[in-house]
């Protein structure tokens, strides 16, 4: 009768120990889950920088284009760069299509 | 007796038993009694606990989570993205970038000379200004150095940060507006300041549409300040604004009129495009000018938009006006002759000159060689009331209404109050003040048959998402003369341009011009009477001339040397439509071979 008192003890200390065993680990398993979320928001908040450094970057190369595609620009490089001259009116012939794409031949009527 | 002595041993011993028994029990007793007394010690100090966390958890939480929050939560807020200014074909004419903004914190800083000696180089600010500036801060948390930076500049302090100790200077990123096309219609754009608001041109009319909207977001952040991710990421961006302009035409406008500014000396000078069938700007240019992107550079002669804020006296250019007055109320046909020999006329004591003597003119002539005698004498035989009239149907004396602040609505006296010599002078233009937009609009109304339009620069509003919010379309003001009129106009004004004419600089290679020249002395104020050396010339027209595509007109104020409207502002008038014309593909008419016909082989 003593020896299955003695068992008895022994067992409810086991369900005792698992269960502080279980909420120690319930414990450190909300902890570590918090410290993971934490380190996904700072992850998070280093893209989020980096975004605003690629989104600054490009309203740079935004402006950068407008300003390359500017009339004063393309005259400049054409005419200082390339050695290009502007068209006189009387060179520029206009081509008026009457048809359908497809090999023309071109008449003075 | 044996049996006796056994018998007392045994009562001994249970008497012992019993005692023992008794004093068991009385431990228990006690135990048991420190037992209550120990579990209500701890049940009180546990409900001591639960009270107070109660106390914390339910009664003082709104206290409590506030004080926590301001420790770990702060406020950002959320700069929107200023909205867009296109030209029509959606070339970026304003957007935005984003630039540094250096700070210091003057209460971490231990030698300031030597911060300023660092930082000064770089961001071009004398040492001893920045020094003095972090002294005079000394114990604040918190004082700019340097606003929007070019990005150069922000790249060297960045690399040099290092070098600083933790908390002495530190870097916001600010959005900055930018104007891409520099100088190229910085009167039409305006500008907004440091804060991004508009103060000028269309930056400042349509503010409210391009500001977007701030946003103050919770940002959580650690023990060192450090910033964790957000739930709300933009604030939300202003509407994007397309305008009727055309960065090409503008950028022909403004190089033309730069160097009829070097060439002839001027203070100033103004050219203004339209379409004359719906009222769009396509170019407004005024010289001098300046680069929005530093306004606080440029001095309010440079910012001043006379195209549409300045009045001037038109001088001959209102010749056509009367024209079509007297053409429409058949005061004159084009045959009536005008004895123009005497080159002078007296009205109301005041004697009118032409420039050039002329012999006997016919209408039509009248206005080709710009008689004033002749323009007099038409003025005269309509009268004063009728004249009026077409004025004020012109839309002179009235703002035009363009989308645009600061429009002047020009000086015109009511007819009851005109004086005796009032009808001449108006008949060549003077005792009127009005802004070249408000001539180029009445000269539209030639062009275009008749009707006055109103003008516009902003074509369309768009939201962020690409939803149209609002668009301006062509609106009719009024109709001011017939259709028929207005063709007689037209072949009256293209002779103005031929041989013979006043404005044969004006004459385009390839394709019929209307127009008419203006050259008008300045009225001193200072001595009461027109001055004879200040002279304001221009020209104003339309091509092709029986199908306009552009309305054009040019002002150049006190030309140095040659005078004449049709020697001054003719040939930039001529330059202007040259190029546009090639910029839009219009073909020359004149020459049957310059258009070909392209038909398929057989």
């Amino acid at each position: 009768m003593t020896k299955r008192r003695t068992k008895n003890g022994k067992k409810k200390m086991l369900v005792k120990f698992g269960f502080l065993l279980y909420f120690v680990l319930c414990l450190f398993a909300i902890i570590w889950l918090k410290a993971a979320v934490v380190n996904i928001k700072y992850e998070l908040g280093e893209l989020d920088r980096m975004k605003a450094e690629l989104v600054r970057e490009r309203k740079m190369a935004v402006a950068q284009r407008a300003n390359f595609y500017s009339t004063e620009k393309i005259e400049k490089v054409a005419l200082d760069r390339l050695g290009m001259t502007l068209p006189m009116r009387e060179n520029v012939y206009y081509v008026k299509r009457t048809m359908a794409a497809g090999p023309y031949k071109a008449s003075l009527k | 007796m044996r049996y006796g002595l056994l018998k007392g041993r045994k009562k001994k011993s249970e008497e012992r038993m019993l005692w023992d028994e008794d004093l068991k029990k009385s431990s228990l007793e006690n135990s048991r009694k420190r037992a209550i007394v120990i579990t209500t010690v701890i049940s009180f100090g546990f409900a001591v606990i639960l009270f107070r966390l109660v106390n914390l958890m339910i009664f003082d939480h709104a206290k409590l989570s506030g004080q926590a929050s301001q420790q770990y939560i702060r406020e950002k807020t959320l700069t929107p993205q200023r909205g867009v200014i296109w030209d029509r074909n959606l070339k970026e004419m304003a957007t935005n970038i984003e630039t540094d903004s250096l700070y210091a914190v003057p209460s971490n800083v231990r030698d300031t000379a030597r911060l300023s000696s660092q930082i000064a180089p770089i961001i071009k600010v004398s040492s001893g200004e920045i020094n003095s500036l972090l002294l005079k801060k000394k114990g604040k948390s918190f004082t700019w150095v340097a606003r929007r930076m070019d990005l150069e500049d922000s790249r060297k302090l960045s690399a040099l940060k290092s070098s600083f100790k933790d908390g002495e200077i530190g870097f916001v990123t600010e959005p900055k507006r930018y104007y891409p096309m520099k100088q190229v219609a910085s009167h039409i754009l305006g500008f907004a300041n440091i804060d991004d608001k508009g103060i000028a041109g269309l930056e400042l009319v349509y503010n409210d549409y391009l500001k977007g909207e701030v946003k103050s977001v919770p940002v959580d952040r650690d023990a060192r300040g450090k910033s964790l991710v957000s739930d709300v990421k933009e604030a939300v961006p202003g509407n994007n604004i397309i305008l009727t302009i055309d960065e090409g035409l503008q950028y022909i406008v403004e190089r033309e009129l730069t160097s009829a500014m070097q060439e002839r000396k001027a203070k100033a000078a103004v050219a203004i495009m339209m379409n004359p069938a719906t009222g769009e700007i396509l170019a407004l240019a005024n010289r001098p000018t300046y680069d929005p992107n530093y306004p606080s550079v440029a001095d309010g002669e440079e910012k001043r938009n006379r195209a549409i804020t300045d009045i001037y006296e038109p001088g001959s250019t209102m010749k056509s006006i009367l024209a079509s007055a007297a053409v429409e109320e058949k005061a004159v046909s084009l045959n009536d002759i005008f004895d123009v020999s005497k080159g002078t006329i007296t009205v109301g004591g005041k004697t009118i000159h032409d420039v050039h003597r002329h012999g006997v003119l016919n209408f039509q002539e009248v206005i080709k060689k710009s008689s004033n005698v002749g323009a007099v004498k038409v003025g005269m035989r309509l009268g004063a009331a009728k004249y009026y009239e077409y004025i004020r149907r012109f839309g002179f004396g009235d703002k035009t209404g363009i989308d645009f602040p600061g429009e002047a609505k020009g000086i015109l006296r009511n007819v009851k109050n005109w004086s005796g010599t009032s009808l001449a002078c108006l008949s060549i233009g003077q005792e009127i003040g009005m802004t070249p937009l408000q001539m180029l609009t009445a000269y539209s109304v030639i062009a275009n048959g008749g009707v006055l339009m109103k003008p516009y620069i902003v074509s369309e509003i768009i939201s962020p998402d690409g939803k149209s919010i609002k668009r301006n379309s062509p609106a009719e003001v009024r109709r001011v003369i017939s259709k028929s009129t207005a063709a007689t106009l037209r072949n009256i004004l293209k002779t103005v341009v031929e041989e013979g004419g006043t404005a044969q600089r004006a004459n385009v290679n390839g394709n019929l011009v209307a127009g008419k020249t203006g050259t008008a002395q300045i009225f001193d104020t200072k001595t009461g009477h027109y001055s004879k050396n200040r002279f304001v010339s221009s020209f104003v027209g339309f091509a092709p001339a029986d199908d306009p595509r552009v309305a054009l007109i040019v002002v150049v104020y006190e030309p140095v040397g040659e005078t004449y409207g049709g020697l001054v502002a003719a040939p930039v008038f001529k330059n202007i439509i040259e190029n546009t014309f090639a910029y839009l593909n219009v073909p020359m008419e004149k020459e049957e071979n310059r258009v070909y016909l392209v038909s398929r082989s057989p």
